[in-house]
């Protein structure tokens, strides 16, 4: 492979794997309310 | 025999001091530019004179090369801890003369607070401030954060910058250089920035009916804030201002994103490791920790009777617990309000504060990592009582791939742990002198030293000077993690009474 198509190939590589770090943080932080959410209704029965 | 540093040393010393401060004097042009476009002549004239400041006593302190221009550990540390003095103190100055302050040691707090992304502010009247003045606040959380000697360190360093790049409390170099390292961390810092704007400031136009300009700005400083884990806010309300679950949520991704190393930053952007490092034992750590004070915190707000639905107990619970946990500081209710809190919610905030972010992050606190490894040191000497005298213990730990416990690397996180307790204490039993009561006390003193930023109401532009410095300086030391502080200390020492 020329060393442009291997250029590329690794830029989009880089950003796909950003886009893909960027979402997990959202996909945490979604997970996380959902816990929290789980954990406070568990409080409340227990109270 | 103490060896006492020759001129020499304190040339090489203020050549990279100076260096730093040539490097900062840049960055004041951005707020600079901002006071010019917005037609703020008093804050640009401020910014012109605070530039000239940095550029002048850069200049001054790098006019004589040294000999022989190669940092040793020693001379890093030395630098480190000097930058992290001088920098609030002439980055003050914007703040000092904003007429926001009631004299110059408040500015001064407030510069070390931004610059350690603490968070804790002594300005009144905020909601006033001139915006280039606030977006230079933010500023000062997004070059502490990422590490202003390692800015510098990016542009100048060739194989000097190791000891700079420890002693601003970083742990691990996940590239073969320093340079490498220090410019990942920014780029980092660049994607998160491109993409928290465009999110927080979203929120802010589609939900809650900003104006574009707007949304830009507190998408922009928002951002500083969280992924520096900072607290500065550009209200004088914090996150409450914005009255909205779906802007917290968002404000989260980026507390979390900051809290983060950026070594695990690298593994799931660019590493083969991915998830794997998800498994690693700060990871767990922080997972197991964030947890448990979130759990302390929604039980003590229950048994003080207050957010009696689901709905916004979680809403409270897991806002303040990731933001103090974190070391972000923001909140959404008045410090009056907090200060009702008490016992176990009080307990939560606080422990959560004390434990703080990950290693080689921009979050404060002890880290947990060290909480992971004095956890895993305790349960290996309870396995050591427990089991027969000829059990075999295994020390393996999973920590970007299999890592041995050694005795060193325990030895390290307890000394660490010690230091940080002691330091807890420190601003606590001043403020338990100035007549506060313990609990609130100890709060702000865990607050100050993981540079965490949230408050109970002692901050405040009325409190004693020497608790004022004493907090200071827990900012200080909490930021840089003691070593670069003791070889300053050490080097004067040494310069006192060394042959």
């Amino acid at each position: 492979m020329s060393p442009e198509p291997r250029r590329r190939r690794a830029v989009w590589r880089e950003a796909v794997g950003e886009a893909w770090g960027l979402a997990l943080e959202v996909l945490v932080v979604g997970m996380l309310v959902a816990a929290a959410l789980g954990l406070a209704g568990l409080i409340l029965l227990v109270a | 025999m103490l060896i006492r540093p020759d001129a020499e040393d304190l040339r090489v010393i203020s050549y990279y001091l100076g260096r730093v401060l040539l490097v900062t004097a840049a960055f004041v042009t951005l707020p600079l530019t901002w006071a010019l476009i917005g037609r703020e002549w008093a804050p640009a004239a401020s910014f012109v004179l605070t530039a000239g400041a940095f550029a002048l006593v850069g200049a001054l302190a790098a006019a004589r090369r040294p000999a022989e221009p190669r940092l040793d550990w020693s001379h890093g540390m030395v630098v480190v801890a000097l930058t992290w003095l001088v920098v609030p103190a002439l980055g003050s100055l914007p703040l000092a003369l904003s007429g926001h302050f009631a004299d110059p040691l408040d500015a001064y707090f407030d510069a070390m607070s931004g610059l350690t992304s603490t968070g804790a502010t002594l300005i009144g009247d905020l909601d006033h401030l001139a915006p280039s003045v606030n977006f230079w606040r933010h500023l000062l959380h997004f070059m502490g954060g990422q590490g202003i000697v390692l800015a510098a360190v990016s542009v100048f360093a060739g194989g000097v910058g190791l000891s700079l790049f420890y002693g601003e409390g970083r742990e691990e170099r996940f590239l073969p250089s320093v340079r490498a390292t220090g410019r990942f961390i920014w780029w980092a810092a660049v994607v998160h920035l491109l993409f928290g704007v465009a999110l927080l400031g979203s929120v802010a136009y589609f939900t809650l009916g900003f104006t574009p300009a707007r949304s830009l700005f507190h998408g922009l400083l928002i951002f500083f804030s969280s992924f520096d884990t900072g607290g500065f806010t550009p209200q004088s309300t914090s996150v409450g201002y914005y009255h909205s679950a779906l802007f917290e949520a968002a404000t989260m991704v980026f507390m979390l994103a900051g809290a983060m190393s950026f070594g695990l930053h690298y593994a799931l952007w660019r590493g083969r490791r991915r998830l794997q490092s998800l498994r690693d034992l700060e990871t767990r750590s922080l997972a197991v920790t964030l947890a448990l004070t979130m759990g302390l915190l929604m039980v003590g707000l229950v048994s003080l009777g207050l957010y009696r639905s689901t709905g916004s107990l979680a809403r409270q619970g897991l806002f303040h617990a990731v933001s103090a946990h974190t070391s972000s500081g923001f909140t959404t209710v008045p410090s009056t309000e907090m200060r009702e809190w008490g016992g176990l919610a009080f307990a939560g905030v606080a422990l959560a504060m004390f434990i703080g972010g990950m290693a080689s992050s921009t979050a404060g606190g002890l880290k947990a990592i060290r909480v992971g490894l004095v956890a895993r040191v305790l349960k290996d000497q309870v396995k050591r009582v427990l089991l027969p005298e000829r059990a075999v213990i295994s020390h393996v730990y999973q920590q970007g791939g299999r890592q041995r416990l050694t005795p060193q690397a325990a030895q390290a996180a307890l000394l660490v742990a010690l230091l940080f307790v002691a330091l807890c204490l420190l601003g606590t039993v001043v403020a338990l002198g100035y007549g506060y009561p313990l609990q609130e006390a100890l709060f702000e003193s865990v607050s100050a030293s993981a540079n965490g930023g949230l408050s109970v109401g002692i901050y405040s532009p009325d409190m004693p000077v020497l608790l004022q410095v004493t907090y200071i300086l827990q900012m200080w030391l909490g930021r840089l993690e003691f070593v670069a502080v003791f070889a300053l200390i050490g080097f004067i020492v040494t310069a006192v009474r060394g042959r």
